[in-house]
């Protein structure tokens, strides 16, 4: 029947078999691809991608691994399978993992902070005031349909491409979004619940902060999980093209030099952050929305 | 004789081409009960909504008055408290924190909650133990720290009436607010305000001002006689063309009487007023009626209690 359901164990279970299945098929088409090509990077074996990991976690030079020509060279010739001693002191400077979670993770909660906090305000000032609401709408609504990767070379042009360039433009791939989407909620909240606080002596800054701006919280923490996909997409095409660190920029450099044993944990990780961060905010929002039931219950 | 609470002089609303309310005059007195009952679409909630503020009339004016202070209405004030059919609680405050919100926001302000803070914490625990007193009086002692999603429509609207009654409104409004309970919790809550109204008398006993003063829009005749001292009916079906319109000008009161009192004590019997009940549907409710509103613009002093 549709919609049946079925236990936690079950769903686990199957869960587990179908993963267990793509390892599977994984490992026979690299086993295929090393019979024909022993050198083969593109579909690693399980031992290369191990390699791959250790490479990214070991120290590599500053010149070295900062520089995308030098890199994508040597790594081409094979030269740089093993680790390199850095000249930084730092335990974690100069281990690209390090290095790149640190640029991109950094870009990225500048550009998300910002175009959250910035949204809510500005959302939750046009849900509540209706002539902020006439003036800003038409512009927030254009602002929402551009392509923020269309608009790259604009932002390398303005914003140069320092740490600003990806924060602007993660703000501005997010901001308008979050912005509109916060005005509906607030014009959402019951008048009914609004009139009631007037008669119990709230002021309208109160109504605002007592009232509004926790009924919309919980919402504020789902835009928040859905916009760190679009987020790291703006990031890492920029990366891709500009950066001198950061995953973006690994990435282009490592399938330049065919290194997919180390593209893909780097992808795989990115991944993981990804999940890390919703998982987080998920936590927050249970802590701090303890009412807030989603459509899942959670 | 109680003192006037709430005056409505010469109230008209209208939405464009829809007349809804046509010249209402009532005249509160304080510690009454009065029930507005009425046929659907005649305009009991507007009328209600005139009153807390939101929906200003088109003509004519409301005045509250307080002591020596009197206030034409002019949006939602500190003054009347309010109570909806859909509970209408704070979903991220529990029932506690609910009903303590309005003393915070009454007596407090953001800068003061923020620069005083430990002022602001001994209140906050006043503010709480006086919220528990109430939830108590309203036998919710267990549902303190629960929800709003997580309590029954029964525990709701308790919390919902606990709410406003902690701020001691000089009008409570009732928008329809048993309208969505059973019929066992709709009982409860009728009994709860019976309680109120057994303060109030106990109260000009004492000879004191009776506490509470309710506006009770209901589209139950039982319910408004029952929990009512006072019944008043709107409606469209008046003789309207006896006093020269074309059309009819919007709803307006043609039933003003006392109802009886009811102890919370004593089992309900509609037997008592059934004489009532029919004379209600008889003029508020059928179309064929033709009464004249400015028969029905007496107040209406307390009755005695029935049974007390």
């Amino acid at each position: 029947m549709i919609g049946k359901s079925i236990s936690e164990r079950t769903s686990f279970l199957f869960s587990l078999v179908f993963i267990i299945l793509l390892v599977g098929v994984y490992t026979y088409l690299s086993h295929l691809q090393h019979k024909r090509n022993a050198d083969d990077r593109t579909i690693p074996t399980w031992w290369q991608l191990w390699g791959g990991i250790v490479f990214l976690c070991e120290k590599h030079d500053d010149d070295d691994s900062n520089n995308s020509d030098l890199l994508a060279a040597a790594m081409a010739d094979g030269k740089m399978d093993g680790a390199q001693v850095s000249s930084k002191k730092g335990y974690l400077e100069g281990r690209i993992l390090w290095e790149a979670s640190k640029a991109t993770l950094g870009r990225l909660f500048g550009g998300l902070s910002i175009g959250l906090i910035g949204g809510v305000i500005v959302g939750i000032l046009m849900g509540c005031f209706l002539k902020i609401d006439a003036a800003l709408s038409p512009v927030m609504y254009f602002s929402s349909r551009i392509i923020p990767t269309a608009a790259m070379p604009i932002f390398f042009k303005l914003a140069g491409i320092d740490m600003e360039m990806y924060v602007a433009m993660i703000v501005f791939g997010s901001m308008p979004i979050v912005t509109l989407s916060v005005s509906r909620y607030v014009q959402e909240f019951p008048d009914e619940l609004r009139f009631k606080s007037y008669t119990l002596g709230a002021s309208n800054y109160e109504v605002i902060t007592t009232a509004i701006f926790p009924y919309v919280l919980p919402k504020v923490f789902e835009l928040a999980i859905i916009m760190i996909g679009p987020a790291l997409v703006y990031l890492i095409a920029a990366e891709q093209i500009v950066a001198g660190e950061g995953f973006g920029y690994r990435i282009r450099i490592l399938t330049k030099a065919t290194r997919f044993e180390v593209v893909y944990p780097l992808i795989v990780i990115l991944t993981i952050y990804a999940g890390a961060i919703t998982y987080v905010l998920k936590y927050a929002s249970r802590i701090m929305c303890p009412w807030y039931k989603d459509k899942d219950g959670a | 004789m109680l003192e006037s609470i709430l005056k409505i002089e010469g109230l008209s609303h209208w939405f464009g081409e829809n007349k809804v309310l046509y010249n209402i005059n009532l005249d509160i007195k304080r510690g009454q009960i009065v029930g507005i009952v009425g046929p659907s679409g005649c305009g009991k909630s507007t009328l209600l909504r005139a009153i807390l503020g939101t929906h200003l009339p088109s003509q004519g004016k409301i005045i509250v008055y307080d002591g020596e202070t009197s206030k034409v209405i002019d949006g939602p004030g500190r003054d009347r408290g309010i109570v909806y059919q859909r509970y209408s609680l704070f979903p991220h405050l529990t029932a506690q924190e609910n009903v303590a919100y309005g003393l915070m926001v009454d007596q407090t302000s953001i800068p003061g909650r923020t620069f005083k803070y430990l002022a602001w914490r001994g209140l906050r625990k006043k503010h709480m133990q006086q919220a528990a007193e109430m939830l108590e009086k309203m036998k919710l002692g267990a549902a303190f720290k629960k929800f709003p999603p997580e309590m029954s429509g029964g525990m709701c609207q308790r919390v919902a009436l606990a709410q406003a009654l902690i701020m001691k409104p000089t009008v409570l409004l009732l928008d329809e607010p048993f309208g969505a309970l059973d019929e066992a919790t709709r009982e409860e809550m009728q009994k709860i305000l019976l309680i109120l109204y057994g303060e109030n008398s106990d109260a000009i006993k004492a000879g004191k001002q009776p506490p509470y003063t309710m506006f009770l829009v209901t589209h139950e005749i039982n319910e408004a006689i029952y929990v009512g001292d006072r019944v008043v009916g709107l409606s469209q079906y008046w003789n309207w063309k006896e006093s020269g319109h074309a059309s009819c000008p919007g709803a307006t009161i043609v039933y003003d009487k006392a109802s009886p009192v009811f102890a919370t004590k004593n089992e309900r019997n509609f037997l008592l007023f059934r004489e009532q009940k029919e004379e209600i549907i008889c003029t508020v409710f059928n179309p064929e009626s033709c009464c004249s509103y400015k028969e029905y613009t007496t107040v209406v002093d307390r009755t005695k209690i029935i049974g007390g």
